[in-house]
């Protein structure tokens, strides 16, 4: 069976990337001899499945037996920090699920006091740049360096091939890649069952009536899910339509936490921890929309709209690039959008809407309008549920997603790693760990290729007595 | 081939005195008995930051021990890391432990590794070069069947555990069961003696807790004492000679030895053969090829609770003390130099 290594983190919460990668990874476990690498010690990672070992094991496990494929989940958060020396050293699939990685990258480089090697990777990524930005960024002066400059030319050229989770992510990666090795694979769930039971049981564990309308969040709640206009919809919408409530579940910073107080939009809100959220059908149950929204500095993987859709549950999202294949609505004349062809299929031509999306210029005030008119509008409600339905049948469910991962390691075996262009790249990236000693030796007129090399050949004999 | 001339490689770290150099000495000291020639050549080793770890080794590897003065070196033996880089046609290694930050304790506290670019580069490197130079030695030996295993485990490379006595060995002898625990080693993290003063809030009084040793953690530790408020309890004697350890030994109610993932430990044995029961850690390593829970110790988990009532068990019962202590005399009496050396030089 082909041996793979999968460097992905483990979940923090069903509704995280890395819970939908555990159900994958169990999935592609009957075809592929997989082992999970994390970035943590060990000690925590038993009856985890698939198989699941510190990346520190990773190196030894290399050394002994080389696996066929390594596979690299890569986004712009800490919890995937680990993996950056791994895919550099050891080039594989990439499974690319943010945009932008100069944060998470920055704040790695920043924690080990390296900015040299911020500067060198920064200008590599961004040789064009005024060479005096990285200045900038480690002054912390000018947070928006990471939405201009996404610094993520390193993974694109260490990969064997490089997977994006949607045609406008990989259309803008393959103009700036110095090969064409890079594929699609859209994100996708499996069927989450809708239960009454659950509907109530959630509700009535919160106090919240049968008849109110339920929004719902789901996720770490940033700036960039668009926290604050939530708050201020909801709080104009209490005022017309009373029925209305707020489910979230993530964690939120101070700021986001006191807001509905400062609001006054306290009581129409509950909050739910990660461990309540374990059961993401029993949360979708209890919502009737879902609100996934986004600021276009992260280009995020739309794990929850995806299971939105698999809810049936019709969805708000932010009218975004990378989303302008999906039918969608205008609350501004609750008209279709115009569906951009960018992802080539049958979809560029549907008209059921799946959800309301929201235009990011006019957010203030066409997310009061999609909240307003979903909430008292049940029809529409179901109109979009099913139009949900039928895009996630279309082109999220988790076996497709299954199918696209088995072609993609498919065709990531085929690729030679002669193919991977990393003479470029900066030295400290391509370090072999032998620097210290060849820079000693320079003087003495001795350049070594290996220190190995100065070995004799033996063959050993190993004693049987024990 | 007759081997006459032999050289003991030592990695050695400045101002340091443990375990392993005790182990060296000792071998000299019993290859000169068996009489061969027999020099002990040595080179600092120093294994911070990382990247200073391959020039230590590649130290080693630079050095001609194939002759001296126009005689040819019949054997060399490796010991610790990176001794074994050495190049000698005939070169056997009796490990006593490798680059251990880089192996096993690589994602613990004790290592300075991390998910770095150059650390996982030098480590891929450690690794594998020590799959070749160890692979080079025509035997492989090691202290301990927990370092066979990890080499086994890390570097696909089958090795024999040698075991050998400590070396107060003749010298060790039984006393009464006072109303200390004793813990003896160098005052490092890995040794783990915080867990010995945290114990100690868990042990009923009168016992007392007298530490030997010294090293870096020695101020941090005192503190502790006086912090989780037991310094009242708590000896720290720092080094002290061999007569005064025989004593301390002969004294002591019990051995507290719980190091995390040790290799071998001589302590183990230095308590047996005072007749001592010992208190390890179930993660203690080395130690655990020796104690026998309830047998000639206690081996319990590595929490301060725990150990604390490991104490108290002999605290309570100075008779199972006592026979838990001859059960483990008996078993390291069983280790001896027999064969040793024979095992090492020959062909």
């Amino acid at each position: 069976m082909t041996r793979i290594a999968w460097f992905s983190p483990l979940p923090s919460s069903s509704a995280s990337l890395p819970c939908h990668r555990t159900a994958l990874l169990t999935r592609l476990k009957d075809r592929y001899a997989i082992d999970r690498y994390i970035g943590t010690a060990p000690g925590r990672l038993h009856n985890v499945p698939p198989r699941t070992f510190s990346a520190h094991d990773f190196v030894w496990k290399q050394l002994q037996n080389p696996y066929a494929l390594t596979i690299y989940d890569v986004a712009d958060s800490p919890h995937y920090d680990f993996v950056w020396p791994y895919l550099v050293r050891y080039p594989g699939l990439v499974v690319l699920h943010d945009e932008r990685l100069h944060r998470s990258r920055a704040r790695t480089l920043f924690a080990q006091a390296r900015g040299d090697a911020y500067h060198a990777e920064f200008h590599y990524n961004h040789p064009e740049a005024n060479p005096d930005i990285p200045e900038l960024k480690l002054a912390m002066l000018v947070g928006a360096t990471s939405e201009l400059w996404p610094m993520r030319r390193v993974v694109i050229e260490s990969s064997r091939l490089l997977v994006a989770p949607n045609a406008w992510m990989a259309a803008t990666l393959k103009a700036e890649a110095s090969h064409d090795r890079i594929e699609v694979i859209e994100p996708g769930a499996p069927k989450v069952h809708v239960s009454p039971e659950n509907r109530q049981r959630i509700r009535s564990q919160h106090g919240i009536a049968a008849d109110t309308v339920v929004f719902s969040m789901v996720g770490p709640l940033t700036p960039e899910c668009r926290a604050d206009s939530v708050w201020s919809a909801m709080a104009l919408l209490r005022h017309e339509v009373p029925q209305v409530h707020l489910l979230i579940c993530g964690e939120a910073a101070d700021v986001h936490r006191n807001m509905p107080h400062q609001l006054d939009i306290t009581t129409p809100v509950t909050w739910l921890s990660n461990a309540e959220a374990l059961d993401t059908s029993a949360l979708v149950s209890a919502s009737d929309v879902c609100i996934c929204l986004e600021w276009p500095s992260g280009r995020h993987a739309m794990m929850s709209l995806v299971e939105s859709l698999a809810a049936a549950r019709p969805s708000i999202v932010t009218d975004l690039a990378d989303r302008v294949d999906i039918p969608s609505l205008d609350p501004r004349d609750w008209r279709l959008r115009p569906l951009a062809s960018v992802h080539g299929g049958a979809d560029a031509f549907s008209s059921d809407a799946a959800c309301v999306s929201i235009d990011i210029l006019d957010e203030d005030r066409s997310l009061p309008l999609a909240m307003a008119r979903l909430a008292g509008d049940p029809a529409l409600r179901a109109k979009l549920g099913s139009g949900a339905q039928a895009l996630w049948k279309r082109r999220f469910t988790f076996d497709r997603l299954v199918r696209d991962f088995e072609a993609a390691i498919r065709r990531a075996l085929k690729i030679s790693l002669s193919d991977v262009r990393q003479a470029e790249l900066p030295a400290h990236l391509r370090a072999d760990g032998t620097e210290c000693v060849r820079s000693l030796l320079a003087p003495f007129g001795v350049w070594l290729p290996g220190l190995s090399d100065l070995a004799p050949a033996a063959n050993p004999e190993v004693p049987s007595e024990s | 081939m007759s081997i006459r001339t032999v050289v003991v490689c030592e990695a050695q770290v400045p101002f340091v005195t443990g375990g392993s150099e005790y182990h060296v000495r000792a071998l000299v000291d019993q290859l000169k008995k068996h009489g061969f020639s027999t020099e002990l050549v040595r080179l600092p080793f120093k294994e911070y930051p990382v990247e200073e770890i391959l020039p230590h080794a590649a130290a080693w590897r630079l050095i001609d021990l194939s002759e001296s003065n126009g005689d040819p070196i019949d054997l060399v033996i490796g010991t610790k890391f990176p001794t074994y880089f050495v190049r000698h046609h005939n070169k056997v290694v009796w490990l006593i432990h490798q680059c251990r930050p880089a192996y096993e304790l690589c994602g613990t506290k004790f290592s300075n590794f991390n998910h770095t670019d150059k650390d996982v580069g030098v480590r891929e490197r450690i690794i594998d070069l020590d799959r070749q130079m160890l692979g080079e030695c025509h035997k492989r030996f090691t202290n301990a069947a927990n370092t066979a295993t990890r080499l086994r485990h890390f570097n696909g490379l089958d090795a024999a555990p040698l075991y050998h006595p400590p070396p107060l060995a003749d010298r060790l002898r039984p006393g009464e069961y006072g109303d200390y625990v004793l813990s003896v080693g160098r005052l490092e993290p890995i040794k783990r003696i915080d867990l010995a003063l945290r114990a100690m809030q868990y042990v009923d009084p009168p016992t007392r807790l007298v530490v030997v040793g010294d090293g870096s953690e020695r101020k941090a530790l005192e503190t502790l004492a006086v912090t989780l408020q037991v310094s009242d309890r708590v000896t720290f004697l720092g080094p002290v000679n061999d007569t005064q350890l025989i004593d301390l030994y002969a004294g002591a109610l019990t051995v507290l030895y719980a190091p995390y993932d040790e290799d071998y430990g001589y302590i183990t044995l230095e308590a047996f053969l005072s007749r001592k029961p010992v208190i390890t850690a179930t993660d203690s390593g080395g130690t655990l090829e020796f104690v026998r829970d309830g047998v000639n110790g206690i081996v319990c988990d590595p929490t301060a609770e725990a150990v604390g009532c490991a104490v108290n068990v002999f605290g309570s019962d100075r008779r199972r003390a006592a026979e838990c202590g001859g059960t483990g005399l008996e078993r390291a009496r069983s280790v001896t130099w027999d064969g040793v050396i024979e095992k090492l030089t020959s062909s």
